[in-house]
């Protein structure tokens, strides 16, 4: 039974990702923690770092509403405008 | 290297984190790290001028959600056919490449948001240079011909189309495709497994991968593993991607003055005629009084390049370039011509092509929210010495 499963193990195409380095830009604003307990939960920080310079508190705030309301990331309105704030000053 | 990623692919582009690090994932060369988690990996220009096939190392690599296979067994793998159909299918890989008729297209993979870092104004979103874009050999079997087997029921609206990668939280929509019923049961759309005469890699969909020639990569569904034929427009939780993005301004430029949101909208479809130099990039030097050979590439939606024309003044006078071999209506098509330089100083080069829809480049880049579907005649600023 063991040589059976490692044969079928050894036909199963594998492949192993490297490692996730990227982090969020440590800030003292309260959405900072917020950030780093929300927003790594679906994708790494580059989906953050990456994003144009000078984006406005407006705009970094509906992003995250974006997270919310499309893809159902669970933070309140408050904890919502909370990262926008910490995003636009960090980012 | 990090200055290399810089250059090769994202010229004008600024990043908030600075330049973008080449990395190596499984099965691919460096490339240039567009997301770690789930991978995002974007080619570097150079590519495009080693060979008209995009080498399967080099590929770019798109996923949406982060919850993904990383091990997949060929044996035990199932393509499952199923809704209006007279016989719902459970296919193994086995029986996909040995029951039905194969068949091969070379097509251009290329992102709805390739080169979305150059909207202006910015807009969020994967901040791509122009390295989000692939040709290669597709074998596989006929979409058409899988539908015909499992006998499509009269009323079907449209198709869906599921992988194996599946969002971290259930409350994210899973990444699904639809296809209008005619789309799907015409000629072009096809299952494929072998991509440049190999297995396909793993990050670009294996073992089988949705192909849609002319039509934008986002229909080209990875690690393909469901396909239900539907009697209504797609909707609902889980046609998020179909229906609130991946949408375009519903008129005929497909824009909106920049900065605003369009009213009505449509899905992405199919890709505008675009072409680049791969030969030269920004800020080369360049001989003055000596002929060069311009290289580059155009490719559209099938329609069929017709002409490809080169300016090296700023787009005051063009020149029609040679067109090389034609590898089908789908792919990369090369072009060349032959130049001098008669002055020393800084020169603007420019591509543009044309296809036999009459579709020609335009000069300035329309925008739309997405930041999808650039088109524009590209510049490249370099200077002759
Ligand atoms: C419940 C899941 C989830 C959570 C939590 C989440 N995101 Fe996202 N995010 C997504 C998905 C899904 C995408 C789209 C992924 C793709 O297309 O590659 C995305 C994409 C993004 C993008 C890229 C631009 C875009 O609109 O596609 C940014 C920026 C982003 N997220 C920021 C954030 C920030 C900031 C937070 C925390 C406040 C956050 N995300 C939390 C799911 C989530």
């Amino acid at each position: 039974i063991t040589l059976i499963m490692l044969q079928t193990q050894a036909a199963a195409e594998q492949i192993k990702l490297p490692p996730e380095t990227a982090k969020l830009r440590v800030s003292k604003l309260p959405g900072y923690t917020l950030a780093t307990q929300q927003c790594l939960i679906c994708h790494s920080a580059d989906y953050i770092n990456y994003q144009a310079p000078d984006m406005t508190q407006s705009q970094w705030t509906n992003e995250v509403f974006k997270m919310q309301r499309s893809y159902g990331a669970m933070f309140s309105e408050h904890e919502a405008r909370s990262i926008g704030a910490y995003l636009a000053v960090a980012y | 290297l990090n200055a290399i990623a810089a250059s090769d692919t994202s010229e004008g582009i600024t990043f908030a984190d600075g330049p973008r690090p080449l990395v190596r994932y499984p099965g691919k060369r460096e490339l240039i790290l567009v997301h770690t988690r789930p991978p995002h990996l974007e080619t570097p220009a150079s590519v495009f001028n080693e060979s008209v096939i995009t080498p399967n190392d080099a590929f770019f690599v798109r996923y949406h959600l982060a919850n993904f296979p990383t091990s997949i067994d060929p044996e035990t793998y199932r393509l499952t056919v199923k809704g209006a159909v007279k016989t719902p299918l459970s296919l193994s890989l086995a029986e996909l490449k040995s029951s039905m008729q194969q068949v091969e297209v070379v097509a251009v993979n290329q992102c709805s948001g390739n080169s979305r870092g150059y909207s202006s104004p910015r807009v969020f979103g994967a901040q791509l240079g122009n390295g989000a874009m692939g040709n290669a050999r597709w074998v596989g079997v006929p979409l058409k011909t899988v539908l015909e087997k499992a006998g499509v029921l009269s009323g079907a609206r449209q198709v869906t189309f599921n992988g194996l990668d599946k969002p971290v939280l259930p409350s994210t929509p899973d990444f699904r495709k639809a296809l209008d019923i005619e789309h799907a049961l015409s000629p072009e759309p096809m299952l494929a497994w072998s991509m440049n005469g190999e297995d396909l890699p793993f990050l670009n969909g294996y073992p089988l991968k949705l192909i849609v020639p002319g039509y934008f990569g986002t229909y080209w569904v990875k690690h393909l593993s469901e396909i239900e034929v539907i009697d209504h427009l797609y909707e609902g939780h889980d046609a998020y991607f179909m229906t609130k993005a991946y949408r375009l301004p519903d008129n005929d430029c497909m824009c909106v003055a920049p900065g605003t949101s369009a009213d009505k909208t449509r899905p992405i479809s199919t890709l505008p005629v675009r072409s680049f130099i791969t030969s030269v990039k920004t800020d080369d030097v360049l001989p003055v009084n000596r002929t060069i050979k311009l290289k580059g590439i155009a490719f559209d939606d099938g329609s069929g390049i017709k002409t490809v024309d080169v300016s090296i003044d700023s787009g005051q006078t063009w020149r029609a370039a040679t067109l090389g071999n034609d590898l089908g209506r789908f792919s990369f098509r090369e072009w060349q011509l032959a130049i001098s330089f008669k002055s020393t100083g800084s020169a603007v080069l420019m591509v543009r092509a044309s296809n036999r829809q009459g579709e020609i480049q335009p000069l300035k880049a329309d925008w739309n929210p997405g930041g999808y579907r650039r088109h524009a005649i590209e510049s490249t600023p370099i200077t002759i010495a």
